[in-house]
């Protein structure tokens, strides 16, 4: 027996044993921080700092201090951080590779926050058609000058004037043309006399009273032929006339048109002023909607991507740990309850979790979430609640907010070159509700700010106006709209400022422009004096055609009335006294 | 030239092919599967324990570790056609959900096709082994030991520390 155990080899089993247990529980921390950095690193695509980590062992727990992760659009800030994580962890789930922790306390969660060093990226962030302020602030630097107004704008004036004159000029062909076919004076006598002659003749016999009838029937049909032009030429005259009439009435207007269109361009580039609010209120705002929305925030680094990882296990040459149904059905991944503690301007702002897990199926469970604070200085309530739930074909959720009484006091809306605006104080409420399918967002809000003071300051004409509205305002609706994809939402402002912008650029215009404006408007008046006068000398000029065709339709009239039928009676009585005195022996 | 040094003291040892035998058999198994897992710590307490000679184990443990990165393909196969058999899918559920199952972590698939290949190859390199210490000690270990390669390697200070130790 002693020749096959070796007693020692106990003692050495157990000193080994121990040295490995010790090694293990040395670097446990390390291990620890080590993993969750890579997990974390994996699903951010972005650097993740941990400052310190250590554990306990009965109950077993882990608690992670100043836990930092690179925002990858921003790496200069942190997409969050949190000044102390500790979580309680289940450890048989742990053999089966999974995370099940029953309480996890965050304290001093905070967004957006600078890094001491910028971080490293290691997977760029879905491109997002963000728009930049710069995108919408205008690059022209000044108001433009009348003269550059006029070279670039196309005047209505003119373009009346070049239209009444080319209607003019095609009428005028056609009415002349027209007019030169109707019967003059000579003509109508003629057909007089023809008429006469035919009409008056005493006919001796049949045949010539057969001959003047087919003599008489042609006069009349070349009486026709010439009403027909003076019909066609009157109906193009009144039609010349009416086109006309139209076109004079645009060219009389044209001058004011073309002194309120350049009034409008002077005060600045209608695509420039437009969404005014999106631009000084739209960083704040979705400062504000990244608030509200935070809970998808929170959550998303700790649901991690799972895809993403499933895919990198598999490119992996140690294998892969494969999955059994067991008989707790558990996730990989479940925080049973989490109260996270976000920071936002020197408030805690508690928010309580249930349930936060990558798959939800598993559970048949939504996570939960609910923030309700009423106790703060800056606010007087604020209530968010929602639920979210990962399928596989992305995330559902919903969520609604009441937010009322948010004082806001020295807040910076911009910090541009050419112009800077900030909130000095004001009363915040918001309300809204937002709904997540298959990672499509849509959801729609209201901001009111009351109470509002701004202080703002332009560098050039434009912006010193936009400054000069702002300051002007002391209350403020703005409505915000969200769609787009989750990872990265498009939002949208409007309010009343715009128009009240475009308002406030009429009538702050200088003297100078003013001045200018009233010279072009007297310019533009006298311009079209001349056209106009041409104008209605020619439409006097075909009124006058007009009246004398009207007294050559008048005489053709009478002639069509003559009848030649007279002649025939006459010969019909002739021929029955003659006939009469023949039979009565006479 | 550790390995040498330390194969030559320990087959010219007075050590049994049996002990050295089995000392290459067990060192194929840890060699060839994951360094951190439950029969690993089972087959150092029997290594220890029992006069496994840790010589012959060491180098066999060095040797199959640096094997085990040629085979570790054909070990993955083997794991994951095993852990997805249909007809075994119940034994491993039951597996997965004892105690002994979450501690031996079989339901990785490297840990289970290399110790499924290793215990495999347990008989086979055992019986070899022996069959080549012997072969060695009784045909070419006088043979070996006149060459003045071995006569240097023997004249070391690593070779007498390991005698030493050995003894």
């Amino acid at each position: 027996m002693t020749q096959i155990i070796r007693w020692p080899g106990l003692i050495a089993f157990a000193l080994l044993s121990s040295l490995i247990a010790g090694i293990f529980f040395l670097f446990l921390d390390l291990w620890i921080k080590l993993g969750v950095i890579e997990v974390l690193e994996k699903s951010t695509g972005a650097e993740v700092n941990i400052a310190n980590v250590s554990h306990t062992l009965s109950p077993f727990g882990v608690s992670l201090q100043g836990l930092q992760i690179t925002d990858p659009k921003q790496p200069s800030h942190n997409q969050l951080q949190i000044a102390q994580a500790h979580a309680q962890i289940y450890l048989t789930p742990l053999l089966r590779r999974k995370v099940i922790i029953e309480n996890l306390t965050v304290s001093e969660l905070r967004f957006a926050q600078p890094r001491a060093a910028i971080g490293e990226v290691y997977r760029q962030p879905d491109e997002t058609a963000t728009q930049g302020l710069k995108q919408l602030l205008p690059e022209q630097p000044e108001l433009p000058s009348v003269d550059e107004l006029l070279a670039k704008s196309p005047l209505k004036t003119t373009k009346a004037i070049e239209e009444i004159q080319q209607v003019y000029r095609q009428n005028e062909q056609q009415l002349t043309q027209l007019y030169q076919q109707l019967p003059d004076k000579t003509k109508l006598i003629s057909y007089q006399t023809r008429i006469k002659a035919l009409t008056d003749t005493d006919y001796k016999d049949p045949q010539e009273l057969l001959t003047a009838k087919k003599s008489f029937d042609k006069l009349r049909e070349e009486l026709g032929q010439e009403q027909q032009k003076i019909n066609d030429f009157q109906q193009a005259a009144l039609t010349a006339k009416e086109t006309m009439s139209v076109k004079m009435a645009e060219l009389k207007a044209a001058p004011n048109q073309d002194y309120l269109q350049l009034k409008a361009l002077m005060s600045g580039d209608a695509a420039a002023i437009n969404n005014i609010t999106g631009m000084v209120f739209g960083q704040q705002a979705t400062l504000w909607s990244q608030y509200l929305l935070s809970a998808y925030q929170i959550a998303a680094p700790l649901l991690g991507n799972k895809q993403a990882e499933e895919q990198q296990q598999d490119l992996r040459s140690e294998g892969r740990w494969l999955e059994f149904s067991d008989n707790q059905a558990l996730p990989e991944f479940l925080i049973k309850n989490a109260e996270i503690s976000l920071n936002w301007q020197d408030e805690a702002i508690e928010s309580h979790w249930k349930n936060i897990t990558n798959e939800h199926d598993k559970i048949a469970q939504p996570t939960l979430f609910t923030i309700n604070s009423t106790s703060s200085k800056l606010w007087q309530s604020l209530k968010i609640d929602g639920d979210l739930w990962l399928k596989d074909n992305g995330i559902k959720a919903q969520q609604k907010w009441s937010l009322q009484g948010l004082v806001l006091s020295d807040l910076a809306l911009l910090d541009e070159e050419k112009l800077t605006s900030a909130i000095e104080t004001a009363l915040m409420s918001s309300n809204g509700t937002v709904a997540i399918d298959e990672n499509l967002i849509n959801g729609s809000g209201s901001i009111d700010l009351s109470q509002l003071a701004i202080s703002a300051k332009g560098s050039n004409k434009l912006t010193t106006t936009i400054a000069n509205t702002l300051s002007q305002l002391n209350s403020m609706h703005i409505q915000t709209q969200v769609k787009g994809n989750f990872s990265a939402p498009e939002l949208s402002f409007t309010s009343d400022l715009d128009k009240e912008f475009t308002r406030a650029m009429l009538t702050n215009l200088t003297g100078e422009q003013q001045a200018q404006l009233q010279t072009i408007k007297q310019t533009l008046t006298a311009k079209i004096q001349s056209p106009l006068t041409d104008s209605n000398k020619q439409i006097s000029q075909w009124s006058n055609w007009q009246e004398l065709s009207n007294g050559s339709q008048n005489q053709i009239k009478d002639m069509l009335t003559a009848q030649f039928s007279n002649q025939l009676d006459k010969q019909k009585d002739k021929l029955k006294n003659f006939l009469k005195n023949k039979f009565s022996g006479g | 030239m550790v390995f040498i040094a330390k194969l030559l003291k320990a087959l010219s040892s007075d050590a049994s092919p049996w002990q050295l035998a089995l000392g290459i058999m067990f060192g194929m198994l840890v060699g060839l599967t994951p360094l951190l897992r439950l029969h690993n710590l089972i087959v150092l307490f029997i290594v220890l324990f029992f006069r496994v000679n840790l010589s012959t184990f060491l180098i066999a443990l060095s040797l199959f570790s640096g094997l085990a990165y040629l085979l570790d393909p054909a070990m993955i196969t083997i794991g994951e056609s095993l852990l997805t058999h249909e007809s075994l899918q119940s034994f491993w559920t039951a597996l997965y959900n004892s105690d002994i199952g979450l501690l031996s972590q079989f339901f990785h698939t490297l840990t289970l096709g290399s110790f499924v290949l290793s215990v495999l190859l347990c008989p086979i390199v055992l019986f070899t082994s022996k069959i080549l210490i012997v072969q060695y000690r009784e045909r070419f270990m006088a043979y070996i030991e006149k060459l003045k390669i071995v006569a240097f390697l023997k004249g070391t200070k690593l070779y007498q520390l390991f005698k030493t130790l050995g003894d």
